[in-house]
């Protein structure tokens, strides 16, 4: 059985308007020049466009990994911020762990998305844990750039 | 401006995982960094994450720093807990470190970021460029720290590799007290490899590169009192290099290995073991606080000699106590000049003593107790005097190397231990009583003496089950009034091996006995029940129990 410890709240990035005000920040800098207002901001939309979403698997361990607070034989997990969903059968493959990179350019990398593959139909929320039969019951989407 | 802090133990049991304590702490970096990214900046805080292994784990999964806000004074900063430090003496598996696989092990795409006495390594690569710290993006306005750290590459040949790679031009660097290691990858591998504005270096150590120490394609970068070795060559367009030690003597104030051979500056530097010794040209070698007030301390948190500091990572310290208790840990003492002198109690249940290099004393010492441990002295002129009882229930006395000296020991005890000297002119001298109840005296090399253990006070030596052993060439054992054995055996060989004076032995007497090549010249033994020729230098009595 492999556990995943899942990105179940909503990023601070995706507070109403937040992306505006941190582009207004930067804008209102008075000791950057405009050309370093605008590596700014893209630096700030690069960040934005790869944080982490709901559903985003954050770790993925073997089975028994995590557990509730007073299980000490276990590792405790956030449950205000993170789900955990337990599928049996399924092989610990750090690959769900990957992040999305543009990687033509090793020497630069560039980083688009956190994690590369998100679960969807759970509708997971922060302290939820699903087990659940089959890796049908979910799925698993890789994401684009 | 507040501090918040959080906690990190891969190996934390239980708890509520939100790393608001140890007991709740996240199980990994990138559990805490995914968990706890905000906006420092508007919220007015810096935040603060402490590392521990406490039982030793490694933590293996890829950390990007990434999705925050910070700024000058809201920083980001992850540091090893307490006992989890970086060392200077090795890459340590009982602590915390950063350990990933074929990939780069934390990514930094934040602005302000400071990494402190941590380890960081890639345990494998599978690509080019897969490092264990790269800093992918940063703003016009950032500050990188990283200090009292190790950052160690990968040796596979197979891959190009660094252990700092940052290729964004914006990178304003700050680091000390760290050492970038073990790039011994594919060509172009390289210790760091930088594009930056501007990137400082102090006290930092630079080992091993297939290709450079510090390879420059931008920006400025200035290098103080580092060290820098064991590459095709140390510095690739860096700007400033001043009081640097380096085996290409590049720069300002340029400084050489003694001798040519690092050996002579660090303890064991092949094996990554930094420690300073106090005998080489790194010694206060260095400029007087380069970083202008940055850092004082070395990577331990010793202060650096004012006036010149030290070259490298460690400021040689010298150091005594009246009382080490290691109760199940170890003392260790290594390099030139090794002294713990004056100590009253060294007391290590399981634990070991050590003491090597060269001229390693340990003096006076009125009481070593070793439970099941060792007490081990070796390099030249190994000294240990005066040591009113040397007790070694299981343990082990060694001392090894030239001119290896145990003097006025007047108890030496190895109940089913061994004290062993070994090396040229190893001398035990004046024992008044050496029992080994079922371990060995061993004494080996050139010119071994067991000598005076009778002429005045020395009267016993007694070996139950055990073995009395001298070997090597001209090895004496003399004036001894009382040898006792039960089933034991006295070994000598060497050449010429010789046991002389041997005015009684209870019921089992020998008067004289020595071997000349393989010539007896004198022998006489009541009790004795065989003399076995091993070889022709080798001559072996045993007795029987009463």
């Amino acid at each position: 059985m492999a556990e995943f410890l899942i990105y179940a709240k909503s990023h601070w990035m995706d507070e109403p308007n937040e992306y505006e005000r941190q582009m207004l920040l930067i804008d209102a800098k008075t000791d950057l020049t405009v050309e370093q207002k605008l590596k700014a901001k893209d630096v700030f939309a690069a960040k934005y466009n790869a944080r982490y979403q709901p559903g985003d698997i954050v770790e993925v361990r073997p089975d028994g990994y995590w557990g509730e607070p007073e299980e000490k034989n276990k590792h405790g997990w956030n449950h205000k911020v993170f789900a955990l969903v337990k599928v049996p059968g399924l092989k610990v493959d750090t690959e769900y762990m990957a992040a999305l990179e543009d990687t033509i350019d090793l020497e630069h990398p560039v980083l688009l998305k956190r994690r590369k593959y998100t679960v969807t139909r759970l509708e997971l929320q922060p302290g939820d844990v699903r087990t659940i039969n089959r890796l049908a019951d979910t799925q698993i989407e890789a994401k684009s750039g | 401006m507040a501090e918040v802090v959080r906690y990190i133990d891969t190996d934390v049991s239980g708890g509520a995982g939100d790393g608001t304590s140890w007991a709740d702490a996240y199980s990994s970096m990138n559990a805490w960094e995914a968990a706890e990214q905000a906006d420092l900046v508007t919220a007015g805080d810096w935040h603060h994450a402490y590392c521990r292994a406490s039982s030793g784990t490694a933590d293996t999964i890829q950390v990007i720093i990434g999705d925050w806000i910070t700024g000058e004074n809201n920083y980001l900063e992850v540091e090893a807990g307490t006992d989890n430090e970086a060392l200077k003496s090795g890459w340590n598996t009982g602590r915390y470190r950063l350990s990933v696989a074929n990939d780069s092990a934390l990514g930094i795409n934040e602005d302000h970021f400071r990494i402190d006495k941590m380890q960081i390594e890639v345990t494998e690569i599978d690509a080019n460029y897969e490092s264990p710290v790269i800093i992918n993006i940063v703003s016009a306005a950032n500050e990188i720290r990283i200090s009292n750290s190790r950052l160690r590459g990968n040796n596979d040949a197979g891959s190009r590799n660094r252990a700092l790679h940052c290729a964004d031009g914006d990178l304003v660097l700050k680091t000390w007290n760290t050492i970038y290691e073990e790039c011994g990858g594919a060509a172009g591998s390289d210790c760091v490899y930088l594009v930056c504005t501007t990137a400082n270096f102090y006290n930092c150590i630079l080992r091993k590169a297939t290709q450079d120490g510090i390879d420059v394609d931008g920006g400025t970068v200035n290098m103080y009192n580092c060290a820098v070795f064991d590459t095709a060559d140390d510095f690739d367009g860096t700007n400033t290099v001043d009081h640097c030690a380096s085996d290409d003597g590049d720069g300002t104030n340029p400084v050489s290995p003694s001798g040519g051979d690092w050996d002579n500056e660090f303890n064991d530097p092949s094996n990554g073991d930094f420690t300073l010794l106090n005998s080489g040209n790194l010694y206060h070698g260095g400029a007087d606080d380069p970083g202008s007030g940055l850092y004082s301390k070395d990577i331990e948190g010793d202060d650096y000699y004012s006036g010149a500091f030290s070259i490298g990572v460690d400021e040689y310290v010298a150091g005594g106590a009246y009382t080490l208790d290691a109760a199940v840990g170890s003392f260790t003492l290594s390099g030139q000049i090794a002294t713990l002198l004056a100590t009253r109690k060294l007391f290590g249940a399981a634990g070991a003593f050590t003491l090597s290099g060269q001229s390693a004393d340990l003096l006076g010492g009125r009481l070593l107790s070793a439970g099941a441990g060792a007490f081990s002295l070796s390099g030249q002129d190994a000294g240990l005097r005066t040591a009113r009882l040397l007790s070694g229930q299981a343990g082990a006395f060694a001392l090894s190397g030239q001119v290896a000296d145990l003097l006025s020991a007047r108890m030496l005890s190895g109940e089913a231990g061994a004290f062993s000297l070994s090396g040229q002119a190893a001398g035990l001298y004046r024992g008044l009583l050496l029992p080994a109840g079922a371990g060995a005296f061993v004494l080996t090399g050139q010119a071994a003496d067991l000598i005076y253990s009778a002429n005045e006070t020395t009267y016993t030596l007694i070996a139950d089950v055990g073995v009395f052993a001298l070997s090597g060439q001209d090895v004496d054992l003399l004036r001894s009034y009382l040898l006792e054995i039960e089933p034991g055996v006295f070994v000598l060989t060497g050449l010429p091996a010789m046991l002389t004076y041997s005015g009684e032995l209870q019921q089992r007497e020998i008067l004289t006995w020595a071997a000349e090549s393989a010539k007896v010249l004198s022998f006489e033994a009541i009790s004795s029940k065989s003399i076995s020729e091993q070889a022709h230098s080798t001559k072996v009595i045993e007795f029987d129990a009463e």
